[in-house]
């Protein structure tokens, strides 16, 4: 496979999924980088804006087995990773798997769980594997999740902590549609909804293969700089109170390379550091109170920052002292 | 398409806009060839008729106009060219009828001058020729290339021509590397036209074409035409550097040296037609309006050192004693074959004092023998211009060696010169000869009133012709300019007249002229001699002085008449030293009175040649040195003619020997010149400067990555300057979005650059640099619209 042909796959996927959810191309294309980059993506919107449905399109697009797991305040461990039940024909124990096991699969309201549970899915997120009665399963290939989070509703909720926050690779916000796509969706919508008729554009073969090729995507050493001291950078900040972890570079540095494939290219340009550096590190900060009291935003931090950092490649005139 | 030109619909791309201005520069090299020999004044309007000859040609070539018309057009654009050209030759504020009348006149009188052989006086008709021909020559040679595209029957006449302009030229060397350039310039364009020629078939026949083919083609063709130039054009000098290649060069250029011997024949009735009288030395010579004169090395003198330091030698070719106001002339004369046996003669002259002998080694052939004091023996069979006087004594003005001289051929003199002291001259008292009143005392009748009184003047006060004759000297070197070139002579004035009170400018002919005119006026018998000042001591012979005598040691001085001591040179002209004559015994009021002796107004002499004149009791007295004993040292000295000085040879190959060395270490990986130096200059803990910093960085930059640096530029130039937190792409939108013609380009450079810089394969230049040039051209197009917008904008709110 070359980067012609993930480009291709890319393509064709967000183009599937822009079939069902118009208008949020930023999204779906970072919903791809995620896929690609074997990442989970946590999509913070209000209800209603399609957070749901750009999980089923991707797994339809893929013809990827799907779950859903709506979180709710009741909900145990088990019902998550799945349990072990006493089958009394076979006189054994069989696992009866638990809406994990799927590969793509949708958390909604992941708040609303207790800690206990979101931790069973955090681990499984970052494990790949769901040990149930002292038995380790793998989960599917290609396996990934995408968490919703209603950042409106916060009685009763269990706010993820910072240290789980870090697993997800890609923060995204869909937002309302502009007009002429509200429109679009309601005509395409009228008789039957379009993810009915939604096929599926590859195989899960290819998923697979085009995300081992991504990891071959070369990246120079100015913009491994350019990667590192954007995350540095965040730890100095005086209105961050934690910055970005080293797992956060490493989470640019991967998801750059998936955007490169992404556009076709075998290198990663200043470009796609810079359009990824608010998915994939502004929820990774912690502000300060003052920032906090200022309502200043982690995507306004980052903004700052990447604003200010001279790009690799970008001098062109001698600064003072060569 | 090169088969019907003239049918062929004109569009740009068959307007080869570099051949043009190859063609242009190759003309213009032709003209100032010509310029460049000084034959007369305002030859530089021959360059403006070249120029405007070759664009003329050039546009008529391209023209869609038949043969005759073209023809027409050229006659008369060139008619007009040429009675412009020649009615600006006139100084001063004159209606251009007049000044065509003047033209014509001037023109009438050479013919009438040629018709009657007489000397020509006016260099119009020269002029006129020149500028026709040069206009002929232009026009021919630019409506070949733009007509039928062929480089050699368009420069081939104007080829010619330089090589005429060569042979009857006096400044060999430098003609010579005119004409190299020209023949430069000559493979230059016919590279260039069988490119175009075959472009416009390949794109024709849609063949696949480098983008960078004539970029490349045309360098390789410059060096190409630069190598064979510069080796053919130092080929004699290199072979004569290396023994064994100096035989075989003799053997192969002895057959271009006959053909060259043989062209010179040919031309050489040429030489007096049209030019205007330059016989140097002969029965009459005019003062001119000044040449330059070259560093060609005339002729080798070995001479005893004089036994008085403030004695100087000068090489005395001719003396003339008739002035007719315009015209030097050597009287009546009878000529005379003297052989080395029949001297000594009996001159009515009889110089006085020391003898001496001297060798003369010619650089070049020659007839005319220079020959200082009175000459008592010559080694050589001799024709002598002579004049005999009643009482049987005789006087000479010239002798000719009798056969001419070859080069390199020496010949000896035995000669009487003066080593008077100035006590000596000023007892010399003022009883003259017959024959000296009657010759030299000669004025021309045109001499004014007010040159009569300032000879009268000048004498006043003075008690002896020797005072008259230093004061008149001091007189012209304080008051008169030196000026090596003079306008053109007035008609109805009286040179000397003008020459002494209105130009107050010269050169030597004026400055001795006008001495011996006022010596003459004021009743002291001189006469004019023409020759060669002293020259460059060298090293000497054993115990002698050596002086090389050049081409512009060419000079001319008055010499005065001292009852029973003879001829005695005085120096008037500024650009000469003055003569320190030693004082000899003189009483202590006579030396109140020396008006010669002003140490604050004479030059001093310098401490270089106090060394060169050892104390007289120290001299040995050199015996006379004979040309067969002593073998003639002087091939060492470069030739005239076609030898060049090897410092052209050197500096073409250490240049080719650097560039190969620099293209070979890039070659091989080393970084380049600035970067190398840079990092030199931080080892040693030197400050490095910022030129430097900048230019390293530039020359360190890979080639696309330096091409992409045209869209910062651009951005910069466009008023909207790059961040540098602005990624690559980002400015190329931005640039796009302000120059939307230009996004394309600018992604063409984005691509190469982004490979250069971000990926781990190398960007391919032969795409972005001739993106990087049309993008350039795109942008400095925009920038002019823009500067034009605003000018525009700013006018128009002021009119509000």
């Amino acid at each position: 496979m070359t980067m012609e042909q993930v480009q291709s796959i890319a393509e064709q996927i967000i183009a599937n999924i822009e079939k069902v959810i118009i208008g949020k191309r930023e999204a779906v294309e970072l919903t791809v980088v995620g896929l690609l980059t074997q990442g989970h993506l946590l999509i913070e919107d209000v209800p209603g804006v399609g957070k749901t449905m750009l999980a089923r399109t991707l797994a339809r697009s893929l013809g990827c087995s799907f779950n859903r797991l709506q979180f709710t305040p009741d909900m145990l461990p088990s019902d998550v990773t799945g349990v072990s039940i006493f089958n009394q024909i076979s006189r054994e124990f069989e696992f009866r798997p638990g809406p994990i096991m799927a590969q793509i699969v949708l958390a909604d309201e992941i708040n609303r769980a207790t800690p206990k549970t979101q931790s069973a899915l955090l681990e499984a997120m970052q494990e790949r594997t769901i040990t149930v009665d002292g038995q380790t399963h793998n989960l599917p290939q290609p396996f990934m999740v995408l968490a919703t989070q209603n950042p409106i509703e916060y009685e009763g909720t269990f706010p993820l902590p910072e240290a789980q926050l870090d697993r997800f690779l890609l923060r995204v916000r869909l937002g309302y549609l502009r007009r002429e796509d509200e429109i679009a969706v309601l005509t395409s919508q009228q008789s039957t909804h379009p993810l009915e008729t939604l096929a599926s554009v590859i195989s899960q073969a290819q998923v697979v293969q085009a995300q081992a090729l991504v990891s071959q995507v070369y990246v120079a050493e100015g913009i491994k700089r350019y990667i590192v001291d954007l995350a540095r950078q965040t730890r100095d900040h005086p209105d961050v109170y934690l910055g970005v972890s080293t797992r956060g570079s490493l989470a640019l540095f991967h998801a750059s390379q998936a955007r490169a494939a992404v556009h076709g290219r075998s290198f990663v340009i200043p470009d796609d550091v810079k359009a990824l550096a608010r998915a994939v590190l502004a929820h990774r900060l912690i502000l300060g109170p003052a920032a906090r009291l200022q309502d200043i935003s982690q995507e306004k931090v980052i903004d700052e920052l990447v604003a200010g950092l001279p790009v690799p490649g970008g001098e062109w005139q001698l600064e003072a002292g060569g | 398409m090169a088969d019907s030109p003239s049918k062929s619909h004109l569009t740009w791309s068959s307007v080869d806009i570099w051949g043009a201005l190859i063609l242009l520069l190759a003309q213009l090299t032709a003209a100032d060839q010509l310029y460049a020999t000084g034959w007369t004044n305002h030859l530089e309007m021959v360059i403006t008729l070249a120029f405007w000859g070759t664009l003329a040609g050039l546009l008529l070539g391209y023209s869609a106009f038949g043969a005759g018309i073209v023809f027409v057009f050229a006659l008369l654009f060139g008619l007009f060219g040429i009675h412009w050209q020649l009615g600006l030759t006139l100084l001063g504020d004159h209606a251009w009828l007049d000044r065509m009348y003047s033209v014509y006149d001037d023109l009438a009188t050479v013919v009438n001058e040629l018709i009657a052989q007489e000397p020509v006086t006016k260099s119009m008709l020269f002029l006129a020729l020149m500028a026709a021909l040069f206009w002929a020559l232009s026009v021919h040679a630019g409506y070949v290339l733009a007509r039928s595209r062929q480089p050699w029957t368009a420069t081939l006449p104007t080829f010619l021509t330089m090589l005429v302009i060569l042979i009857n030229g006096r400044y060999v060397n430098l003609s010579s590397w005119f004409l190299a350039f020209y023949i430069f310039f000559m493979l230059l364009l016919a590279a260039r036209s069988f490119y175009h020629s075959h472009y416009q078939r390949w794109k024709s026949t849609v063949t696949y074409l480098p983008e960078l083919l004539g970029y490349d083609l045309t360098r390789a063709a410059l060096v190409v035409a630069l190598v064979l130039v510069v080796v053919s054009w130092n080929a004699p000098a290199l072979a004569e550097s290396l023994p064994p290649a100096a035989r075989i060069w003799e053997k192969a250029s002895q057959p271009l040296e006959s053909v060259r011997a043989q062209l010179e024949n040919f031309f050489s009735p040429l030489q007096n037609t049209v030019l205007v009288v330059y016989g140097y030395y002969d029965e009459s010579l005019s003062l001119g309006t000044g040449q330059p004169l070259s560093m060609d090395p005339k002729m080798t003198i070995n001479v005893p050192p004089p036994p008085t330091s403030g004695m100087r030698y000068y090489w005395r070719a001719r003396s003339y004693d008739t002035f007719n106001g315009l015209n030097w002339s050597s009287g009546s004369s009878d000529s005379t074959f003297v052989s080395p046996q029949a001297w000594p003669l009996e001159f009515s002259n009889n110089q006085q004092g020391w003898e001496a002998v001297i060798q003369v080694t010619s650089h070049e052939k020659a007839s005319t023998l220079y020959i200082p004091g009175q000459p008592q023996w010559v080694s050589q069979g001799v024709r002598m211009e002579l004049i005999t006087y009643p009482d049987d004594s005789v006087d000479y003005y010239a002798m000719h060696a009798e056969p001419q001289l070859d080069e390199e051929e020496s010949y000896v003199v035995r000669t009487e010169l003066n080593d008077v002291t100035i006590a000596e001259l000023r007892a010399a008292g003022d009883q003259y000869p017959a024959w000296v009143r009657e010759r030299y005392l000669q004025l021309p009748t045109s001499m004014t009133a007010r040159t009569q009184a300032l000879a009268e003047e000048i004498a006043r006060g003075a008690e002896t012709p020797y005072d008259i004759a230093a004061n008149l000297t001091q007189y012209l070197r304080d008051n008169i300019q030196y000026n090596e070139r003079m306008p053109e002579l007035p008609v109805d004035q009286d040179i000397v007249d003008w020459f002494l009170f209105d130009w107050q400018q010269g050169f030597c002919n004026y400055y001795a002229t006008a001495e011996v005119i006022l010596l003459r006026a004021a009743g002291v018998p001189a006469r004019w001699a023409v020759g060669y000042a002293q020259g460059e001591r060298v090293t000497g012979q054993g115990a002698g002085l050596t002086y090389l005598v050049r081409e512009r040691d060419g000079h001319s001085w008055p010499e005065v008449y001292f009852p029973n001591i003879g001829w005695v040179e005085f120096e008037p002209t500024v650009s000469q030293e003055a003569i320190e004559r030693p004082l000899g015994i003189v009483e202590p009021d006579e030396f109140d009175l020396e008006p010669n002796i002003n140490p604050d107004r004479d030059l001093p002499i310098m401490d270089d040649e106090l060394e060169l004149f050892p104390p007289t009791s120290d001299i040995p007295v050199p015996t006379p040195v004979l040309p067969q004993t002593e073998p003639s040292n002087t091939g060492s000295l470069p030739g005239s003619g076609w030898q060049i000085p090897w410092l052209w040879v050197f500096l073409p190959a250490i240049g080719l020997l650097l560039l190969g060395l620099w293209r070979q270490a890039r070659r091989s990986g080393l970084p380049p010149a600035p970067v190398l130096v840079e990092s030199g200059l931080r080892r040693l803990s030197l400050p490095v400067p910022r030129l430097l910093q900048r230019w390293s960085y530039w020359a360190a930059l890979p080639r696309p990555e330096r091409d992409f640096q045209v869209v910062n530029r651009a951005l910069r130039s466009l008023g909207h300057p790059a961040e540098p937190t602005e990624t690559p792409a980002e400015r190329v939108g931005r640039l796009s979005a302000i120059l939307p013609e230009a996004g394309h380009l600018a992604q063409v450079l984005l691509g190469e650059y982004q490979t250069s810089v971000y990926s781990d394969q190398e960007a391919d230049w032969v795409v972005s640099s001739p993106a990087a040039r049309r993008l350039r051209r795109m942008v400095r197009q925009a920038w002019w619209q823009h500067w034009l917008r605003r000018l525009h904008l700013q006018s128009s709110n002021r009119k509000d």
